[in-house]
């Protein structure tokens, strides 16, 4: 029987395996194959499948096996981690290949997409400020010093971390186990930026009033060769414990924005207050991955509208300067195809720059300098409460969801943060007309003058919104 | 698919058991391993998987028509030649002839170019099916009648992909007759669980260090480049060996025992004991289907009568060994790889096994250890580069930075490698040798030491295996070297 033992041990590990993990291999499974029709299409699909295996294990099971890869390569001192993912140097870590590679990376088209941004903001007079996160990758710092000097030389504001918080090595700015900045630069970011743009609260600078949250942190670098392997970092999180309440707006919140306080809205992702060292609570912030959100600090009355465009590097540097503005928009142009020309809105543009992927940052694709509308008609759907607003397309350009061509509810005006899209996989060609839906209700939003509009997210607001009725009293008046 | 992956660990593999040991006839058993090795080959080129089926049925035809023939006592030579030309014609089609346009091509410019997938393991299914026919020819072994079986045979998954290159015979009786036994299911599961070491942590750590090494380009230091090669020669040796472990260590957990596919190669005393040692069954296979019969063949003897007639009795001993070793050698070259870089390797091998066969080979056998290791090293380490180098500029580039120090003695990236690799490296070494089995045997020499290993061994596979589908379920780096064959 002894002689077996090891036939047991490999079936139970192997079932094990295999059964704990079902439900992410039948999604994996699924997911693969609804997205592929011809042959050609399964053979990439099934390339891609072991991705997705890999990617949707149970979380359990992947921090156990990051502990196993970390003790093995431990064990065999390696100091090259996966194909030179990351090469561990003593007391530090360098992230990514770029340190034994001879790759060129480009710096466009983000100092084109700059330049366009520049000149738009300008148009409306808005300040920009583009603040530079060096890369912890010593050879990298020649690509972003280029980008920094060229911006410079296109008259646009810029400034350095290095500036803002000067310290003798990139490891105080960052963590060792991850490559982002840690709390304590983002929230000396935060205090520059409220300095700079005239919002200053002493009151909610002072880390007193705020909960300090301090967690054991292994970041992304630190999870390939897991928490034996590297001195772990602590991760800091304020939660104010100061009254707060936001109108959160993303995707999701098609005819509701969420309210509720800080925890509740911009931290509504929260790691739990005892996570273990691998929550990912750089991702704690505005919906990670969500690509676009707003948020509206129903205490906070200075009028002061930002627009950040970031990538995670901006993420908490965005959250806690939610904290002190009127309203604050973040923009992560890697998520969602959302590109970034200004509404007219913003007083403040902040870009917040960090890694080599942000360079293929489009900020201004899908824009149609004559793209117009025309509301033809509003009606009462019959069969429910909802009002259909057709609309002709009578600019260039088509319209559609990948687009990001919806229809805009305004209140006296301003924007509500409402939209209605276009369905899916629908295209309304220059020439046609499309029905909007919107919720009758969802104009009872207090009293004043309700209208629609077309807008293309992001990029412009086209011209001629409708009326639709005028709130007194709660009551409609026309 | 690959064996070291999630796809084949998490979900094929357990199914492939559940459902193989669910089944009780022998028939719907070899049914259902036939469909899930169509299944595992169309996992990564689902149209090639229709091309082996029909090449299934075209062996499967022919091998019927050369027994039919033999039955009525007839010469099936032709049918014989037709199934040659099928099986090497379609490995010619799909692995040799881009390569011969593109070279005609720089002659004769009007001879277009195509580009032509090659089917994964063509290498392997059109060479075993190509044994079969072969065999029922010279009634070394019964025609199949159930194309079923053959189709299991030719098409079974644990060596579809990178061998070993099963010859019928060995197999003939276990497709219809093995048992499947609890003892063999272990040594399986053992088998499997050191390939699959071999290959997820071992080969693709070193493949990590020889891949960044000869991407680096031709400022190389010496370090640097010795890294490199070294970590190649047992990449390349861990990769392939592990593979086989793992196809041999499968085909035990279904009942079917293949033959050995390495034997240590790196402790060799010359290049004609490491070919013995190295790929086993594609030596055996060129042995039994291009080595003897050339060596057997009128045309040799005719040929040996016109150069004894001119050169006289002597020179006949060395041209029936040279002619041979020369067209077996110059066919594996070319079987390795459809690029000048596998000819002139063949042609490179094939010199040399000439030569320790005829001229040093004596001497070479009376000279120290040290000194046949160190012969048999520096042949490897050329005929690695010779393959992993992609010019003849590249490769003398490379020799040159192996033996100078035209770049420096060390390099940042070469301190960081050695730095990093010199256990695995060490490691490597060690286990390339039979130490394993040797400190095993002195183990179980004692009745203690038996005692200790009989709880100990379960625990260490165990570990392995643990150890290895962390790698796996990682996502570490995991090249697959095989798609040249």
């Amino acid at each position: 029987m002894k002689k077996y033992l090891i036939t047991v041990f490999f079936i139970l590990a192997l079932y094990s395996l295999s059964i704990f993990n079902i439900k992410s291999l039948t999604i994996a499974f699924k997911t693969a194959y609804t997205e592929s029709n011809t042959l050609s299409e399964v053979k990439s699909v099934n390339q891609g499948m072991e991705t997705l295996i890999n990617d949707g294990l149970n979380v359990n099971l992947k921090h156990c096996i990051w502990d196993v890869y970390g003790i093995v390569c431990k064990a065999l001192n390696l100091k090259i981690i996966g194909d030179f993912d990351i090469v561990l140097k003593k007391g530090s870590y360098l992230v990514g290949k770029e340190s034994y590679t001879e790759e060129n990376l480009q710096t466009e088209p983000f100092i084109s997409e700059m330049e366009i941004l520049s000149s738009e903001t300008k148009k409306r007079g808005i300040d920009l400020l583009y603040i530079d996160i060096p890369v912890r990758n010593a050879w990298y710092d020649g690509c972003c010093t280029e980008v920094v000097n060229a911006l410079s030389d296109l008259g646009i504001e810029t400034i350095s971390l290095t500036n803002i918080i000067p310290k003798a090595s990139y490891n105080d700015y960052f963590y060792r186990t991850d490559g982002h900045i840690t709390t304590e630069s983002a929230w000396k970011i935060v205090e520059y930026l409220t300095k700079k743009y005239g919002i200053y609260d002493e009151y909610k600078m002072n880390l007193d009033n705020y909960e300090v949250v301090y967690n054991s942190f292994c970041g992304s670098s630190g999870r390939l060769i897991g928490k034996y392997n590297v001195k772990l970092d602590t991760f800091v999180r304020y939660i104010p414990k100061y009254e707060t309440w936001f109108s959160y707006g993303k995707r999701e919140y098609q005819y509701n924005s969420l309210e509720g306080g800080y925890t509740d809205t911009i931290m509504s992702k929260m790691s739990p207050y005892d996570g273990n060292c691998y929550c990912y609570y750089i991702t704690d912030y505005l919906d990670y991955g969500e690509g676009l959100v707003s948020c509206d600090n129903k205490l906070v009355d200075n009028d002061m509208n930002v627009l950040v465009i970031g990538t995670s590097q901006g993420f908490q540097v965005a959250a806690y300067l939610s904290l002190f503005c009127d309203k604050l928009t973040f923009l992560d142009p890697r998520y969602g195809g959302v590109t970034a020309l200004l509404t007219g809105d913003y007083d403040k543009v902040l870009v917040i720059n960090g890694g080599s992927h942000y360079m293929n940052a489009e900020f201004s694709r899908y824009t149609y300098p004559n793209g117009k509308a025309d509301i033809i008609s509003t009606h009462a759907d019959s069969t429910n409460s909802n009002l259909v607003v057709t609309v002709k397309n009578v600019g260039e350009g088509v319209w559609n969801e990948k687009n990001q061509v919806r229809l805009v509810l305004y209140k006296d005006g301003k924007d509500t943060g409402m939209r209605y899209f276009i369905k899916d996989g629908e295209n309304i060609e220059s020439g046609d007309n499309y029905d909007f839906v919107v919720p009758i209700m969802d104009f009872f939003r207090g009293d004043g003058t309700y209208s629609v509009g077309v807008i293309q997210e992001g990029v412009k607001y086209y011209d001629n919104p409708k009326e639709v009725m005028t709130l007194k009293n709660g009551e409609e008046s026309s | 698919m690959v064996f070291s992956s999630s796809v084949f660990m998490l979900m094929f593999l357990p199914i492939c058991l559940v459902g193989y040991y669910l089944l009780k006839q022998r028939k719907y058993k070899n049914a259902f391993l036939l469909v899930m090795s169509l299944l595992f080959y169309a996992w990564g080129e689902p149209r090639f998987a229709i091309l082996m089926v029909i090449s299934i049925l075209v062996n499967y035809t022919l091998a019927i028509i050369i027994a039919f023939k033999h039955e009525k006592n007839e010469k099936p030579r032709e049918v014989l030649i037709v199934a040659i030309v099928w099986n090497i014609g379609l490995l010619f089609v799909f692995k040799y002839l881009s390569f011969v346009l593109e070279n005609l091509n720089k002659v004769i410019p009007n001879v277009p170019i195509i580009s032509i997938s090659l089917p994964i393991g063509i290498s392997f299914f059109t060479f075993q099916a190509l044994s079969y026919v072969i065999d029922v020819y010279r009634k070394k072994c019964k025609v199949q009648t159930s194309l079923l079986d053959l189709a299991l045979y030719i098409a079974f998954f644990p060596q579809l992909v990178a061998g070993p290159i099963v010859m019928y015979g060995t197999i003939e009786k276990q497709l219809r007759e093995r048992k499947e036994s609890l003892e063999m299911f272990s040594d399986g599961v053992k088998r499997f669980i050191i390939g699959l070491v071999k290959k997820s942590i071992l080969a693709n750590e070193f493949a990590v260090i020889s891949d960044r090494v000869f991407t680096k380009g031709t400022t190389l230091s010496l370090i640097t480049a010795w890294i490199g090669i070294i970590c190649y020669t047992f990449q390349i040796y861990y990769d392939f060996s592990g593979y086989s472990d793992m196809a041999i260590g499968l085909g035990k957990m279904f009942g079917f025992e293949f033959l050995e596919n390495f034997n240590y190669p790196y402790v060799s005393k010359s290049i004609r004991e490491y070919w013995r040692r190295w790929h086993i069954s594609l030596g055996a296979w060129f042995k039994e289907y291009v080595y003897y019969p050339v060596l057997t063949s009128k045309w040799l003897a005719n040929t040996n009568q016109v150069i004894k007639k001119r050169f006289g009795r002597n020179a006949v001993k060395k041209t029936s060994v040279i002619i041979p070793l020369l067209i077996t050698w110059m066919a594996t070259g070319i079987w390795h790889g459809a690029s000048w870089n596998y000819i002139i390797w063949g042609v490179y091998y094939s010199l040399i096994i000439i030569g320790e066969n005829v001229f040093w080979g004596k001497s070479l056998e009376k000279k120290p250890h040290i000194v046949q290791y160190f012969y048999v090293f520096t042949i490897l380490i050329l005929a690695r580069v010779m393959v992993k180098t992609n010019s003849l500029s590249e490769f003398i580039n490379y020799i040159s930075a192996l033996l100078s120090i035209r770049y420096g003695v060390a390099d940042p990236l070469g301190v960081i490698m050695w730095q990093s690799h010199f256990i695995l490296i060490l490691l490597g070494a060690v286990f390339s040798a039979p130490t394993v089995p040797f400190m095993r045997g002195k183990i179980m020499a004692s009745s203690f030491g038996k005692s200790i290993l009989e709880y100990l061994e379960p625990l260490v596979y165990f570990l392995m295996f643990i150890c290895a589908m962390s790698f796996i379920l990682n996502g570490s780096y995991n090249p697959f070297i095989y798609f040249n064959f």
